[in-house]
């Protein structure tokens, strides 16, 4: 899969800050979550992609297209919804979404029809006429998401999407996300301090700190690998259940007195841990996954960042 | 499939020029202005003296309305020459008005963005910071145009026909004039007013910014003069700073200040508005970005 964004040595300085500081790394996820806390540098690095901050050294690409000497080619493929409130007063949802849509240079009546189109996907369609002023944070925050989505771009920058939202409001966004990831024409990065958002809605990950990488992962491949890693609490005789699958070639550490954790190698199905606890006479109380979820995954990066 | 059933869309179709994208805002700008009845009668009074321009020439050149008059006594040539002060005065009128068109619209154009951090939405796209200035200019050159320049080359071009080529010939400097000082006076006041509307977000106190720079050059000018004993405070009026380039341009006697006129060398008005339009391409630069630094 060719490369959504590729960096190579970015860093961006304000003044003596350096906000990011030599990101390198190439992501071709059709969905790449951006996490970090507060300051992390991620609305920068999104900033620093759309054009908005010149790097003062290295250089990010976009698609294929240099983020600096092709920056116009480069946000005509982009559809960005910014974190903070965003909108022109006096205006109507459709007649702001139209205008969004021909700046990005769709023909007035497509851009119409499109505005229509992009509203009612985000659920504003009774109120498409209505004054943005007069809308609520949530209905704001998809207004944002209709315009950044109008000119049907080909990459998608959302940059805390659920800020503010209350829950109902919030499973809303995530779903609109998740429809729009899994309609296949369009990918994602997505930008929040929210684990759980960028865990529901994208394949990779991205974590920031300090301007810096601290991890980059693919979550589908840590959650293959995560199978892998199981915990058991058995019943019976521990020691020679441990050389029964040890035998079975399974990596085993006894974690208490019943309990145990092992690794099982890929050819190995779990029901020859139950076959072999039934030829040993010893009971499988509990079986668990030892998940490492992405707060974990998130804590580490942090710790060792 | 109907529209409300339609999701995320990508789109491959034809795309419209870039270079004319800025045309977008001003579009989008002139149709929210048109909206408020009070800039439309405005606007629609605007064009009462270029009106009164056309009788005044129609009077010129109705022969049998000069007879009837020339009976009763009243001679038109000499009471109402349309020659270079006839075009100077209608510069001033025109002028005037269009500052007042600018008072009106110019101090929403940008703030209205900037308010609800909307210079990101436009600069996001393949939109540049020049183009969204040129669509803000835009609005205001038009407005402007529809009440200088082009009445007042109607104005001339309506004479020349009516008096002949000969007439136009030796009069073309007043076009040149016409067209000259308009256009002056359209990029000084446009970007003036876009530089303000970006700084200020209130709209009264941009509007009484932008009166204040107007007509409130002339109490620093007379401090200085009365202070220093100096003329040269008035190259910081913009009221006469422009009657004065106007004059120069239409070649007519330099207006009086306090019942005299001044002896400051006209250069000295022409980069007086040089630098006004420095500094507000300087604050509009500073200004018109796709974030905001918080300190």
């Amino acid at each position: 899969m060719p490369a959504v964004i590729q960096l190579d040595g970015l860093t961006v300085r304000f003044g003596k800050l350096e906000a990011l500081s030599g990101l390198t790394g190439e992501f071709s996820a059709g969905s790449l979550g951006l996490l970090g806390p507060n300051g992390a540098g991620k609305t920068t690095l999104l900033h620093a992609l759309l054009g908005f901050h010149a790097p003062s050294a290295g250089k990010g690409s976009v698609l294929g297209h240099d983020v600096v000497t092709d920056s116009r080619a480069t946000r005509s493929l982009i559809g960005y919804m910014p974190e903070r409130d965003s909108f022109i007063e006096g205006m109507s949802a459709v007649r702001f979404v139209k205008m969004m849509g021909e700046l990005s240079g769709l023909p007035s009546e497509t851009a119409l029809e499109r505005a229509h189109e992009a509203l009612y996907a985000v659920g504003l369609g009774e109120a498409r006429y209505r004054g943005l002023e007069t809308y609520s944070l949530g209905m704001k925050q998809r207004a944002k998401l209709a315009q950044a989505m109008v000119h049907g771009p080909k990459l998608l920058f959302l940059d805390e999407p659920t800020n503010g939202l209350d829950p109902p409001a919030r499973e809303r966004m995530v779903r609109l996300i998740r429809e729009i990831r899994d309609s296949g024409h369009v990918r994602i990065v997505l930008s929040s301090h929210l684990l759980r958002d960028v865990e529901e809605c994208c394949d990779e990950v991205l974590i920031l700190k300090d301007g810096k990488i601290a991890y980059h992962c693919n979550l589908e491949e840590e959650r293959l690998a995560n199978r892998k890693f199981l915990q058991l609490q058995i019943r019976g005789d521990v020691e020679s259940y441990v050389a029964r699958v040890a035998e079975l070639g399974c990596e085993v550490a006894v974690d208490g007195k019943q309990r145990i954790r092992l690794v099982l190698p890929p050819t190995l199905e779990i029901r020859a841990l139950y076959e072999a606890a039934a030829d040993d006479g010893v009971q499988i109380r509990h079986l668990d996954y030892k998940r490492d979820s992405l707060q974990d995954i998130f804590l580490k990066a942090m710790e060792q960042g | 499939m109907a529209v409300y059933q339609r999701s995320f869309q990508p789109y491959d179709g034809a795309l419209s020029n870039p270079a004319l994208r800025f045309l977008v805002t001003a579009r989008y700008a002139l149709q929210d202005l048109f909206r408020s009845k009070l800039f439309t009668i405005f606007m629609t009074l605007c064009f009462v003296y270029p009106l009164l321009g056309v009788f005044a020439i129609y009077l010129r050149h109705n022969a049998d309305l000069l007879a009837n008059l020339a009976t009763a006594g009243i001679e038109v040539e000499e009471w109402m020459p349309i020659d270079e002060t006839f075009f100077g005065v209608f510069m001033r009128v025109q002028g005037t008005l269009a500052f007042f068109l600018v008072l009106f619209s110019g101090p929403r154009l940008v703030s209205r963005d900037l308010a609800n951090n909307g210079l990101a939405l436009y600069l996001c796209r393949p939109f540049s910071k020049t183009q969204y200035v040129m669509g803000k200019m835009t609005v205001l050159v038009l407005l402007m145009s529809a009440v200088t320049w082009i009445p007042g080359l109607f104005l001339w071009g309506l004479q020349t026909a009516l008096e002949g080529a000969a007439w136009g010939a030796a009069n073309l400097r007043s076009a040149a004039a016409l067209m000259i000082g308009s256009w002056v006076w359209m990029i000084v006041l446009g970007l003036l007013a876009l530089a303000i509307s970006a700084w200020v977000r209130w709209r009264p106190v941009a509007g009484f910014c932008l009166l204040l720079i107007f007509f409130g050059g002339i109490f620093f000018a007379r401090a200085i003069e009365l202070l220093f004993n100096s003329e040269w405070g008035y190259v910081f009026d913009l009221h006469h700073t422009i009657r004065r380039i106007w004059m120069g341009l239409f070649d007519t006697p330099a207006p009086f200040f306090f019942g005299r006129p001044l002896d400051l060398p006209l250069w000295s008005s022409w980069g007086a508005l040089l630098v006004l339009l420095g500094l507000s391409l300087l604050l509009l630069a500073r200004r018109i970005r796709a974030y905001q630094v918080v300190k």
